[in-house]
């Protein structure tokens, strides 16, 4: 059974306009990610790839269609199990200086879900091990976001977001902020990781060589509208989609060749 | 990038605190205020309301009046310490809790969904638009004039600013990825707001503040001199002013030592706000683009 | 074309950029790749004569037998003007938001040369037909808001070769576009600069595109260009440790038949992460984050020429042939 599903998705940003002259941002998505699976999605700016993340883990709430998650749908675990939803998807952001409050140090930030979702303020133990997880050590926990590295940030945003031990991890462009050696560093942290602790990886990004080193499956947005979806080696050697081909032409050509 | 000028040694004596040097001369204002305005509580050099005819309008330096005395006979210096005192408890009264209705108001428009947040939006524009002036004439003439008055009038005044200021950076900060992650480990709207936005604008609201006492401090003073704010016999600057006005010729300095102290005061708690300004923002604000 | 020796800029007691020495011929396309903070943009700009007020400049760049280490702002700016162009990163903060697309492009024209109006409209024109956007006329009329990232970028090339510079350069200008654009703006940058024998020095992190748009590569690391030399040679058979751990950290996309075999394999790394300015080691600025570092590595490190045109900077050097792509993987 697969863990998460959209049927006939539809979504469009909260507008102050009534219905009719809004378009959709998301149109008609039809998709399904088994547990334990990596997942790419790809697409470029405006394809709508964040908004889906975002919906597909009741970030955003969408107006038609249904997202189910472990057989149930999202508005009914929105209104009766809130938090066990939180617990078990989470999600890792594009900006790491962004995405960590700059006025709370390290060990705040890194204990906010477990407080927020088991309600309880975890011991030292659990957080040097949160951190030796992504590499990183007890040294940072009185740090504020300015005094670390953009690779050591992120790691830290990975380490919160894996606190609660979550069935699926979204990561939403989570290395595109980075420099290239850096990158490695989190795109490998990642695939151990979901190995380790048999999650759900779903990677959102715009660089397809990213995707093609991580992914199994991939899926590929244009305007809010998959093109194209399926095993990875598929899509990228035998697109179906002439979007997919020129995609892929594209970025061939300004991959590296060494 | 590190300032180079710190690092390098040599140094003005007055940067040894290492703080810019509008905040220093701004707290030494504001400080020399403050404590001048808390000790006429428990001491000025005469009683301020004292008449004391036959010594009446002695030049400043006379013996045992060191700023002179007015027509009555009451000595400056006390008077001038007793307006402090009014123009401090007038002032802090209204910007705290202008500030802080303000800012509540600025969060939870900031906060509100796309159709709330512009119905606010446009109320607090409206409430910026009013005349402070003539609110403070209204309240004057429906409830009596006084402190109550200048104190309700400057606070209203102040509200729709304190929200107005607070709204763009609120948004700003909701719009961090911070914020997002927030949401999903399950915090509400009212946690973010309290906990993530709040302590991210304070800063902001620190410097807006000591803004805002400068201004109160002057309106306090147009008040009082208007007739509108504190009235006879309670000491005010604004009112030793308007009393001096028909001597200027027979005792220059009468005019002169309410004056200054506006200024003073007024200069301090600016340039307090302006070295806060860039001492409260640059290590974690400035460099992720906050604020 | 351009001649440079003993080039150090300075802010504050950082030295960012020193350059022994580099010569660049007319009309080449040169590449400087490196990682944010690598001063990467420093170095090119400097390479020019471009480098801030802020900072102290020594030692001499000649461009066409000018010297233009010292010259004033003036004319520094009518070097800039006539024989220098720029663009960069972010089209649509370079472009005036309030001004007609024409009228922006109709200024550069008329900056350079001293033309009757309808005469200025025409060269309009055929620039922006030149960098291939359609329907010129109509676009003439718009503002920069109404075009797409790809479009600004196109009319900041044409304000930039208006003049008809020799030298173009262009800071990250494909950075911020999408990857089907990219490739569209790559090859528009390689035709003007082999049509007009422009050189161009071309400024990026990301080496893939290095590879497609540039002749010879420099690669910076902590401000020094560390290698320099041939495209092929450097991101191929690299000398130095930093250029070639960079090019094993790049993921680039597999052969259609290798595709399935090196998904989810972990890629090679450099630990560490590049240092705040001012907090490099002495010596070798890569030590510490170097997996074959040596005694000497303490030591500035001085150049080797490993062919002709080719240097680099590194004690402990790849070996020429057998410097597999093994052979320096970060120990993990």
């Amino acid at each position: 059974m697969p863990l998460v599903e959209s049927r006939g998705l539809h979504f469009r940003y909260p507008s102050v306009r009534r219905h009719g002259a809004v378009p959709w941002t998301l149109e008609n998505l039809d998709l399904s990610i088994e547990p334990g699976s990596a997942v790419g999605i790809v697409g470029e700016s405006g394809s709508g790839k964040s908004t889906l993340v975002r919906v597909l883990c009741g970030l955003l709430i969408h107006q038609e269609g249904e997202v189910i998650f472990d057989g149930r749908s999202l508005d009914d675990w929105l209104s009766n199990k809130p938090r066990e939803l939180r617990k078990r998807n989470q999600i890792v952001f594009q900006s790491p200086r962004r995405s960590l409050d700059p006025r709370m140090s390290i060990r705040r930030s890194l204990s906010q879900p477990v407080r927020a979702i088991e309600r309880r303020v975890p011991t030292d133990t659990e957080l040097i091990g949160w951190l030796e997880r992504v590499g990183l050590t007890d040294e940072v926990l009185p740090r504020f976001p300015h005094q670390l590295s953009g690779g050591q940030l992120q790691r830290v945003g990975v380490a919160r977001a894996l606190s609660v031990e979550p069935d699926v991890l979204y990561a939403d462009e989570p290395t595109s902020a980075l420099d290239v050696s850096v990158q490695a560093q989190v795109l490998n942290l990642l695939m151990n990781l979901r190995v380790q602790l048999g999650l759900a990886l779903v990677m959102v990004s715009h660089d397809l060589a990213v995707i093609s080193r991580v992914a199994e499956q991939v899926i590929v947005m244009k305007e809010g509208v998959i093109v194209e979806a399926g095993h990875m080696t598929e899509v990228l050697s035998r697109p179906s989609d002439p979007y997919t081909a020129a995609l892929v032409q594209s970025a061939r050509a300004v991959s590296l060749r060494a | 990038m590190p300032d180079q000028s710190e690092r390098s040694g040599s140094r003005p004596w007055y940067r040894i605190l290492r703080l810019p040097l509008p905040l220093i001369v701004g707290a030494v204002l504001v400080g020399a205020f403050l404590i001048v305005a808390l000790l006429s509580y428990v001491w000025t050099p005469h009683d301020p309301l004292k008449l004391v005819v036959p010594d009446r309008l002695l030049p400043p330096g006379s013996r045992d009046y060191l700023f002179g005395t007015d027509k009555f006979g009451r000595d400056v210096l006390s008077q001038l310490m007793a307006g402090a005192r009014n123009s401090l408890y007038v002032s802090l009264l209204s910007t705290s809790v202008a500030i802080l209705v303000g800012a509540l108001l600025g969060l939870l428009t900031a906060g509100a969904g796309p159709l709330w947040r512009n119905v606010l939006s446009r109320l607090i524009d409206v409430g910026v638009a009013l005349p402070g002036i003539l609110i403070a004439l209204v309240l004057a003439t429906s409830t009596g004039p006084g402190n109550q008055a200048a104190i309700a009038a400057i606070t209203f005044w102040f509200i729709p600013i304190a929200a107005r200021v607070t709204i763009g950076p609120a948004r700003q900060i909701l719009a961090l990825d911070f914020v997002e992650a927030a949401y999903a480990y399950g915090r509400t709207k009212w946690y973010v707001l309290l906990h993530h936005v709040t302590p991210n604008i304070a800063p902001l609201l620190i410097v807006l503040g000591s803004v805002m006492f400068a201004a109160a401090i002057l309106i306090e003073a147009a008040l009082a001199f208007l007739g509108i704010g504190a009235q006879p016999p309670t000491a005010s600057w604004g009112r030793l002013l308007q009393e001096s006005q028909p001597l200027l010729e027979a005792a220059p300095t009468l005019m002169f030592f309410p004056g200054a102290a506006i200024v003073l005061t007024v200069l301090g708690f600016n340039l307090l706000g302006d070295g806060l300004r860039t001492v409260l923002d640059p290590q974690q604000a400035s460099r992720s683009g906050l604020i | 074309m351009l001649t440079i020796r003993d080039l150090k800029v300075a802010i504050g007691r950082h030295t960012i950029v020193s350059i022994e020495r580099l010569d660049i011929p007319a009309g080449t396309r040169l590449g400087i790749v490196g990682e944010s903070g690598s001063g990467k943009t420093m170095t090119a700009m400097s390479i020019v004569g471009l480098a801030p007020n802020t900072a102290v400049v020594s030692g001499s760049v000649r461009f066409n037998d000018r010297e233009l280490v010292g010259l004033n702002d003036r004319q520094l700016a009518e070097v800039r003007g006539r024989d220098i162009g720029v663009i960069f990163q972010d089209p649509a903060k370079a472009l005036n938001p309030m001004m007609r697309i024409g009228r922006q492009v109709a200024e550069a024209v008329r900056l350079h040369m001293d033309l009757p109006r309808d005469q200025v409209r025409e060269r309009v024109g055929r620039l922006l037909t030149r960098v291939h956007l359609a329907d010129a006329r109509s676009l003439m009329r718009r503002y920069p808001h109404q075009l797409s990232g790809g479009q600004q970028q196109r009319v900041l090339i044409a304000i930039a070769i208006a003049c008809d510079p020799k030298l173009l350069i262009a800071d990250e200008p494909t950075t911020a576009l999408d990857v089907t654009v990219q490739s569209g703006i790559l090859s528009l940058l390689r035709e003007l600069s082999v049509e007009r024998r422009m050189g161009l020095l071309f400024v990026s992190h990301d080496l893939g595109v290095i590879q497609t748009i540039s002749e010879v590569v420099g690669v910076v690391y902590g401000g020094q260009l560390v290698e320099l030399g041939p495209v092929d040679r450097v991101i191929g058979q690299g000398r130095h440790r930093y250029t070639r751990a960079l090019v094993s950290a790049n993921p680039g996309i597999a052969d259609d038949e290798h595709l399935g075999e090196v998904v989810g394999r972990r890629l090679d790394v450099i630990p560490g992460s590049v240092p705040a300015l001012g907090s490099f080691p002495s010596g070798c600025r890569f030590r510490g984050r170097c997996s074959s570092e040596i005694t000497s590595c303490a030591q500035l490190p001085e150049i080797s020429v490993a062919s002709d045109g080719h240097i680099f900077k590194c004690w402990n050097p790849i070996d020429d042939i057998a410097g597999s792509r093994g052979d320096h993987r970060a120990p993990r």
